[in-house]
């Protein structure tokens, strides 16, 4: 019975289990060494109960602890202390004892929770048949192992819990005064790959040149999953990072709770952004090309349930609270000293900072206001000293010695797959700058959608060129971020940069742009190693929040495709597709109709070289930018995906980047590629009319599960070398500025010293 | 170990079959990133139980909803909340109490790239 009471005892190990597990039936019978007798254990035998996420949790009730167990804090990091119930009993439940390694803390805590006050400032449940109890911004001084006991009781019964915490020391070195902190969104290694052959080329199987980021130091394997889900999303991907603590999708620097009904009031952990600037001073800051309020930056900087809270996200940054606005100041006092404002802030999203009928909003970004209580965020900006800019040469002249608020135009296009939340992909911006073409298209092509003037307002420029000829590069918005950052605290600053569209082109397949993001990335990434890095007390890092399921497959070779006079496969020469509904039923009818025999119905197949025929790619970068001079030179890399709605390939880069599926995610966009391979999707659909993109369709290709290269430089680069979780990271980088440089010197796992008094004591303010 | 385990198969076998091992479901029925993020609790929401015959209670002004005595198994859950379209997910009903919580944000994938 042994291999049943493992089980029972800690986590359980399943995760999700579908229908046709169960339909599979009994274990299977094998030999002495075999150990997959414990994985087939059906789980309808196991305790304690299965939840919708398997959690750490007492039977019947569901009693808790948050922060979860095993997660890795740091000295003195702060982090709420929650203990909950999920299933009501009859009566109000009641906190019977809680102790930390034996010491019985249940009055302090009662107490601390009475002082904070009921309501939203200590989690308390609508429900009062729940028992919930946040104290907030407690921290364990010394480094060690704890054990949190918690035990409630239901009902007559008493129910119990225990959550174990590995606390790092840490204690700051004069050998890393700075960080940089690269994330590559969904830049897998598939992605770190392509653009090494874009970027440097191959000659009889070597390439011709390395990359900034193969050239890093150190290199690690990281674990992407997240709290609740083998695939991760955005936000714990990053937030995972700067915390130690595995969340849940969608959630940013906390855990669940029982209190479902409010999305602030969540039990929440210091991020290593806060944490430096608070107890050391440090200057931080987040530079990415996404909108500033998405999950990734928001990860250093918010914290909420929801990433999709964007407005409150905005004014954390600014660590601006106020009553009637989308973050509230009543109930959230120990969010407000939780959260840190950052000295520098640069990327997209306007309509997050600006009120209703902004003008600047509208004229300007070409976007309506997300707000809907009047905040203007640049003028409170201004009004805490901060520079606000948007475009590069203000950002260029702001000064160094204040605060910087940047927020650029996205891609504004109509039809573009992006929208204008987020900086246009850098393909795009080479083209508006004339130093690249599109298939030999340049920005005078109308099919690129440069002339066209701004579909709202021309105060960016009369023409969607001239708007984002004035977006800064990725090495120009780093070189800004570390002037300021190095005047605001020479003696120590972090910073974030993401490069986000690595991720936002992925999803709509656009890969010949994802891949000129990595070379964007891969360029500031070189301005840091041999500019500011050369100090010797930079330490870099490289890494992904998660990948997607994209990998290279082959190549082609476009002039082949174009349907140039003489070409060898005409265009249109493989299948065309309709589409019909029936009026009565909506019954969708898709015909796709074989241009040639049956035998040969899709010449375009033949483009493809794959496996064997391989033929090296040809990319040109005659004005040495660091990026090709076109995506499609005479022989192109193809890349192509595991996960996807249908969609139509042509293998010829896209003018305008375009959403891949139609009116449904089982049918292909009609504008994209019309004359392509038809590639039909493994993506959920749901048959719901009217048939909509937007009603249970998946119409994007999604994340996958795969760990991520990580890629470490400077002191204590060692220590990112192995295969460990996303949460470990952080300790990792708290060893490093604490000046180990080895993995063998980190610490041997004692019980920690606890003061109960101590521990319980209200914060200072 | 082989002829233990051969008896627990038999024994796992007769508990699947015997309705007196059942459990009960409890959860609460929410959409974590509506409203903005601030989120919303569904309140009478009909959620069906795809058991033999199926059955359906509707969530509370918490979302709660509650079934007693499910026989241990695999089942398919659907949730018709007002002027939502119906959800379908799956849940493992054990014996004791099997925490559900039924997050729309969890269970529905995102259709815009910016929602990942």
């Amino acid at each position: 019975m042994k291999k049943f009471e493992r089980l029972h005892k800690g986590i359980a190990v399943a995760t999700t289990i579908g229908l046709g597990y169960l339909l599979m039936g009994l274990p299977a019978f094998a030999g002495a060494d075999d150990d997959t007798k414990q994985s087939n254990i059906p789980p309808v035998l196991g305790t304690p109960p299965f939840s919708d996420n398997p959690t750490n949790a007492s039977p019947t009730v569901g009693l808790r602890i948050f922060p979860p167990t095993y997660t890795q804090l740091i000295e003195n990091q702060r982090f709420d202390l929650r203990i909950e119930t999920q299933v009501p009993g009859a009566t109000a439940p009641v906190l019977k004892s809680l102790k930390i390694n034996g010491a019985e803390i249940r009055d302090a805590f009662n107490k601390m929770i009475e002082q904070q006050g009921t309501g939203l400032e200590s989690g308390t449940p609508a429900l009062s048949t729940l028992y919930g109890a946040t104290a907030r911004n407690r921290t364990f001084k010394k480094a060690g192992k704890y054990t949190v006991e918690a035990v409630v009781n239901v009902d007559g019964t008493d129910y119990t819990i225990r959550n174990v915490y590995s606390v790092a020391q840490f204690s700051l070195s004069p050998k890393v005064k700075h960080v940089v902190f690269f994330l590559g969104d969904a830049m897998g290694l598939p992605i770190r790959t392509a653009a090494r052959i874009y970027g440097k080329g191959i000659f009889e199987g070597h390439a011709k040149g390395r990359l900034n980021m193969d050239k890093m130091s150190t290199y690690g394997l990281v674990s992407t999953s997240s709290f609740d889900s083998v695939i991760t999303d955005s936000a714990p991907g990053m937030a995972s990072y700067v915390t130690g603590m595995k969340q849940p999708n969608n959630a940013l620097n906390v855990s669940v709770d029982n209190t479902p009904e409010n999305t602030l009031d969540n039990p929440r952990i210091e991020t290593l952004w806060e944490y430096l600037k608070r107890r050391q001073g440090w200057a931080i800051g987040a530079v990415t090309d996404a909108y500033l309020t998405d999950a990734t930056p928001a990860g250093v900087a918010a914290h909420t349930r929801a990433r999709s809270n964007r407005t409150a996200i905005a004014q954390q940054f600014l660590d601006y609270y106020q009553d009637g606005t989308a973050q509230p100041s009543s109930g959230y006092k120990a969010l407000k000293n939780l959260t840190q404002p950052l000295d520098v802030i640069l990327g997209g999203g306007a309509r997050d900072w600006l009120p209703k009928d902004d003008k600047t909003l509208s004229d300007f970004y070409q976007q309506s206001s997300n707000r809907t209580d009047g905040l203007n965020l640049f003028d409170v900006a201004s009004k805490q000293g901060y520079t606000v800019v948007r475009d590069k040469d203000k950002l260029a002249s702001a000064p160094a010695n204040k605060p910087l608020l940047g927020i650029f135009v996205g891609d504004f296009r109509p039809v573009s797959a992006l929208n204008a939340d987020n900086i246009p992909g850098v393909l795009d911006r080479l083209v508006a700058r004339g130093q690249a073409t599109i298939g030999g298209k340049n920005a005078s092509d109308p099919a690129l959608g440069m002339g066209a003037q701004p579909p709202v307002g021309t105060e960016c420029g009369s023409t969607t060129q001239a708007c984002f000829q004035k977006v800064p590069f990725k090495q120009e918005m780093v070189q800004k971020a570390i002037e300021v950052l190095n005047a605001r605290n020479p003696e120590g600053w972090i910073l974030l940069v993401e490069q986000s569209q690595t991720d936002k082109l992925a999803h709509p397949l656009e890969y010949e742009r994802v891949v000129y993001e990595a070379l964007e990335l891969d360029q500031a990434l070189g301005f840091v190693l041999n500019g500011q890095a050369k100090d010797g007390k930079t330490l870099t890092v490289v890494t992904a929040d998660h990948a997607q399921p994209e990998t290279i497959i082959g190549i082609t070779i476009p002039s082949a495709i174009s349907g140039s006079q003489g070409s060898p496969i005409a265009p249109g020469g493989c299948f065309s597709n309709s589409l019909s509904a029936d009026a009565s039923s909506g019954s969708l009818t898709l015909s796709i109709t074989g241009a040639k025999k049956a035998t040969s119905p899709c010449s375009l197949q033949n483009a493809i070289g794959t496996f064997n025929d391989g033929t090296f790619p040809t990319y040109v970068d005659s004005d040495k930018n660091g990026f090709p001079d076109d995506p499609d030179p005479t022989v192109k890399l193809i890349l192509d995906d595991g996960g996807r709605p249908t969609y139509s390939q042509d293998y010829l880069t896209n003018s305008i980047p375009l959403d891949p599926s139609g009116s449904t995610a089982a049918t292909p966009n009609p504008s994209r590629d019309p004359q392509g391979i038809l590639l039909t999707g493994n993506m959920p659909i749901a048959d719901i009319p009217p048939i909509s993109k937007n009603n249970g369709n998946t119409g994007v290709a999604p994340h996958s599960g795969d760990d991520v290269v990580l890629s470490a430089s400077g002191p204590g680069n060692n220590l990112f070398g192995g295969t460990f979780e996303n949460s470990d990271t952080f300790e990792r980088l708290a060893a490093a500025l604490s000046g180990r440089g080895n993995r063998e010197e980190r610490e041997e796992e004692r019980p920690g010293l606890i003061s109960p008094k101590e521990f319980m004591e209200p914060e200072k303010p | 170990m082989k002829y233990s385990i051969g008896i627990i198969s038999l024994g796992m076998l007769a508990l699947v079959q015997n309705p007196a091992s059942a459990g009960t479901i409890y959860g609460r029925v929410f959409d974590t990133l509506r409203n903005s993020g601030r989120g919303e609790i569904l309140a009478n929401a009909k959620v069906t139980l795809r058991t033999s015959p199926q059955q359906t209670v509707t969530t509370d002004a918490y979302g709660q909803y509650r079934f007693e005595n499910v026989p241990e198994g695999a089942y398919l859950i659907l949730i018709q909340a007002p002027k939502r379209d119906e959800v379908v997910t799956r849940l493992v009903v054990r014996k004791g109490v099997t925490i559900a919580n039924l997050d729309f944000s969890k269970i529905l994938a995102p259709d815009e790239d910016d929602e990942y």
